[in-house]
């Protein structure tokens, strides 16, 4: 017997190797039979899933990966295996309907009701999805943070948080001169760049605070000297019969005005510091292009929603990786009319094309997400494409991409079985897991 | 005068020599050789051909033997089926469907509001939909007779009087007319009903269908309760977004149902409504009210009922077989029998899959829209 040296050691712990003083706590669940779809990578007919305490610990072809024993094991003979799918722009039920007036401070999770109906949740998991981003409504250019989370109906709310301060959301309205500045991209330009100087001042306020304890502590040494002086001055004084000399205490140290906390700075010093992405809702190509620009001033790394003034012209993104989250709005021709008139639903495939991460949202209802997704192949986006944007690409449109949406070895095991391609209509959602533990549907 | 000439076509139609002698047997039509032929009634015919002389489908066949001199044009790597039936549009219709103050108006006719010249028509054509039925506005309990045209073609109009339309929604209703209520439309409406007259006696024998929008449960409960008391009429609910808690009315009355248009903005409360339908029996056909939905939605919508336990099958009926029997066109439309228009989609793939592309679309034997080369 061939084992995998790491594994050897979980295979055999009744037969006493147990010098290492430990034994296998892990908890070991394996899929096999199933056609897997790991998303990253090709697709693996009879495939394996090993799953270590929730996580994904190896994906390959049956007889490739060591199954420890004891392992759990699930028959996936004749299903499919994909990633859970992740909706990047959905819509959970949230205590507030409108944004408007959240700053960057503020997170989308701190007021997600995960106690809604259930059912609407379960809905959610029926479809395949496990994951999603608690988009923001009516925004503003700066607008707030948000979360993502996993759908899991019945535990508590922060058992669902993926990764919170995920995102920070910005709406930019298509100008009303294509040709003026727009406001709008300013004020974003201006606080992201203030971000980048509060870092300095906020460095330099700790610096000038440190300095001031030395100087406090100077202060009571040269204090307490200059009370022993007065002291024996007076005790001279006194043996000569004289007034004692008036003793020259120190003056205290001006204190400096200390950094305050203000988590609306912290907020946008994440993004400027690329430890939170960007995401802008934004229609003009114009505009992207000056998105673009101050991205890279600041340091920013972007994530664009709708992005439909892009259909003329993807140069503003060529060479850059940024992931572009496409609704049904964008997917279809109806948006032709009014605002979107430049649209063309090609865009999905074209921004593929040029190697740009396609992610793709349902746009309200997230039970018609692999619907969406398939609706945009016969516009040019291919089946690989279609299906990384709504588990990959839409994890990385989330700001969770190392976490979720493709089945690698490290990653979150969220995954569902299912009769059929995800794609195709007749497919149906047999089993879904999250955490490697199989959830009620 | 047309009815009676399309009803002597058919009729010769199923004797393919007579038809080709009153036809001339100088044009022996021409041929699509597919790679997958549905019929549109169940049949599924691999390595296909499909003989079209006339606009109207001759016969088809995996060894269909075709007579000297047809044209055979090669398409064997696509899918062919029947042009969509769409149940519902408003497509070109602009504010001219519409008369709200007016709650009773069985004899409007959308027909007369019908714009072919729009250029909405070819967002549905390059959805694959070939025949729509433009409906009156729902603003009000009666609204009128829905029309049966083409969404291409020279000879459009299918059915002047395909439907009546009927709304029990609260877009119905309004504070400033009577009625201001479900209780006192369904008032007027028995009343007009038991009266007879005119329209009201056409619908009340059955003899035109009639589609009732209900958006809640409880009115497509009154639709199924109307259809009870009129046994003779034939009611289907439209929208039908809670047709999932009204099934076992549904289903004893014999309504049939219209899905739709399901979107990101409106969507059925139940996503496994598709199954539960079929598995009722109560039959299902698709509509998308374009074009406040995109003219892909009829199909999206189909997409969403196979995905939720109806069986593909019965989802493509619904695109267009079921609407074309329901609404009195299947002599024309709704399949690839023999003697039908040839309004054909051409497809990658199976059409309940939306990955599908369509590569063409024909209206009366000839394409109506092709899919440019990529790349333009």
């Amino acid at each position: 017997m061939n084992f995998i040296p790491a594994l050897a050691v979980f295979a055999f712990p009744f037969l006493g190797l147990q010098e290492e003083g430990s034994e296998d706590t892990s908890t070991w669940v394996v899929v096999e039979g199933a056609r897997i779809l790991p998303v990253a990578g090709d697709a693996i007919d009879d495939g394996v899933l090993l799953i270590r305490d929730g996580s994904i610990y190896a994906v390959g072809v049956a007889g490739d990966v060591e199954v420890p024993e004891g392992a759990q094991r699930i028959d996936g003979t004749g299903l499919v295996l994909s990633p859970g799918l992740v909706d990047a722009g959905a819509y959970l039920p949230t205590g507030s309907t409108n944004h408007g007036r959240s700053g960057p401070g503020h997170d989308t999770f701190e007021d997600f009701n995960a106690y809604a109906t259930a059912e609407q949740f379960r809905e959610m998991l029926r479809s395949g999805v496990t994951a999603a981003h608690i988009t923001p409504r009516s925004i503003g250019p700066v607008g707030c943070s948000s979360s993502v989370v996993k759908i899991r109906p019945g535990e508590a709310a922060n058992d669902w948080l993926v990764r919170r301060g995920a995102l920070l959301n910005s709406r930019l309205n298509d100008p009303a001169d294509p040709f003026a500045p727009t406001k709008e991209l300013d004020a974003l330009a201006k606080k992201l760049r203030e971000a980048r100087g509060a870092r300095e001042k906020q460095a330099k306020a700790v610096e000038e605070m440190e300095e001031y304890a030395d100087e406090v502590e100077e202060f009571w040494e040269d204090w307490d000297k200059a009370k022993k002086k007065e002291e024996k001055d007076r005790k001279k004084a006194e043996e000569k019969g004289e007034e004692p000399k008036k003793t020259k205490y120190p003056k205290p140290p001006k204190k400096p005005k200390p950094a305050k906390a203000d988590p609306d700075r912290d907020a946008l010093l994440a993004v400027v510091e690329g430890r939170r992405a960007l995401r802008v809702w934004v229609h003009d190509a114009g505009l992207i292009d000056g998105l673009v620009e101050v991205a890279l001033d600041t340091g920013a790394d972007l994530v664009l929603v709708g992005a439909t003034g892009l259909a003329g012209d993807l140069e503003p993104l060529e060479g850059r990786r940024i992931p572009v989250l496409l609704g049904p709005v964008e997917l279809t021709e109806r948006s032709r009319r009014g605002v979107l008139q430049d649209h063309d639903p090609a865009l999905a495939g074209r921004l593929e094309a040029a190697g740009i991460p396609v992610a793709i949202t349902a746009g309200g209802d997230s039970r018609f997400l692999a619907l969406r997704a398939a609706q945009a192949m016969p516009h040019g986006l291919s089946e690989a494409g279609a299906l990384s944007a709504i588990t990959l690409n839409a994890a990385r449109a989330a700001g969770v991409g190392g976490r979720l949406g493709s089945l690698e070895p490290g990653k979150d095991a969220d995954f569902v079985l299912w009769t059929g391609h995800p794609l195709r209509s007749g497919s149906r959602v047999q089993r879904v897991f999250i955490n490697g533990e199989e959830v009620q549907l | 005068m047309r009815s009676f000439l399309t009803k002597s076509v058919v009729a010769c139609a199923a004797l393919p020599l007579v038809a080709a002698m009153q036809s001339g047997e100088d044009d022996p039509g021409q041929a699509l050789r597919v790679g997958t032929l549905l019929v549109g009634d169940g049949s599924i015919h691999e390595d296909a051909l499909l003989w079209i002389r006339d606009g109207k489908v001759v016969d088809f066949g995996s060894d269909l033997k075709l007579p000297p001199g047809v044209d055979v044009i090669e398409r064997p790597n696509l899918t062919a089926c029947a042009g969509f039936v769409d149940a519902q549009v408003a497509t070109g219709g602009g504010n001219e469907l519409g008369e709200g103050k007016e709650p009773f108006r069985p004899d409007a006719r959308a027909v007369d509001a019908w714009n072919p010249a729009s250029d909405e028509w070819d967002e549905l054509l390059r959805a694959g939909v070939t025949t729509a039925l433009l409906a009156p506005d729902r603003d009000s309990p009666v609204g009128g007779l829905a029309c049966a045209v083409k969404t291409g073609g020279d000879d459009r109009i299918v059915s002047r009087g395909a439907y009546q339309t009927m709304s029990f929604s609260k877009s119905a209703f309004r504070g400033d007319r009577k009625p201001t209520s479900l209780m006192g439309a369904l008032r007027e409406v028995r009343a007009r009903l038991e009266g007879g007259d005119g329209e009201w006696g056409v619908m009340a024998r059955g003899r035109r269908a009639l589609v009732v929008s209900c958006e809640a449960d409880a009115e497509a409960r009154a639709a199924a309760r109307l259809a009870t008391d009129y046994a003779e009429a034939r009611v289907f609910v439209a929208q039908a977004y809670r047709a999932d808690r009204a099934i076992p009315q549904l289903k004893k009355a014999g309504v049939g149902v219209v899905l739709g248009p399901f979107s990101s903005t409106v969507s059925p409360r139940n996503a496994r409504i598709g199954g539960l339908l079929e598995e009722a029996g109560i039959a299902t056909a698709f509509a998308s009210h374009h074009p406040s939905h995109d003219a892909t939605t009829a199909r999206f919508t189909a997409a969403v009922a196979v995905r939720g336990g109806m069986s593909p099958a019965t989802g493509q009926a619904g695109l267009g077989r079921v609407p074309a029997e329901w609404f009195g066109i299947d002599d024309r439309v709704g399949t690839l029998r023999k003697g039908r228009d040839a309004d054909i989609v051409l497809l990658t793939g199976d059409p309940i899959d939306l990955g599908s592309r369509i590569e063409e679309v024909w209206i009366d034997g000839a394409p109506a829209w092709v899919r440019e080369e990529a790349g333009e």
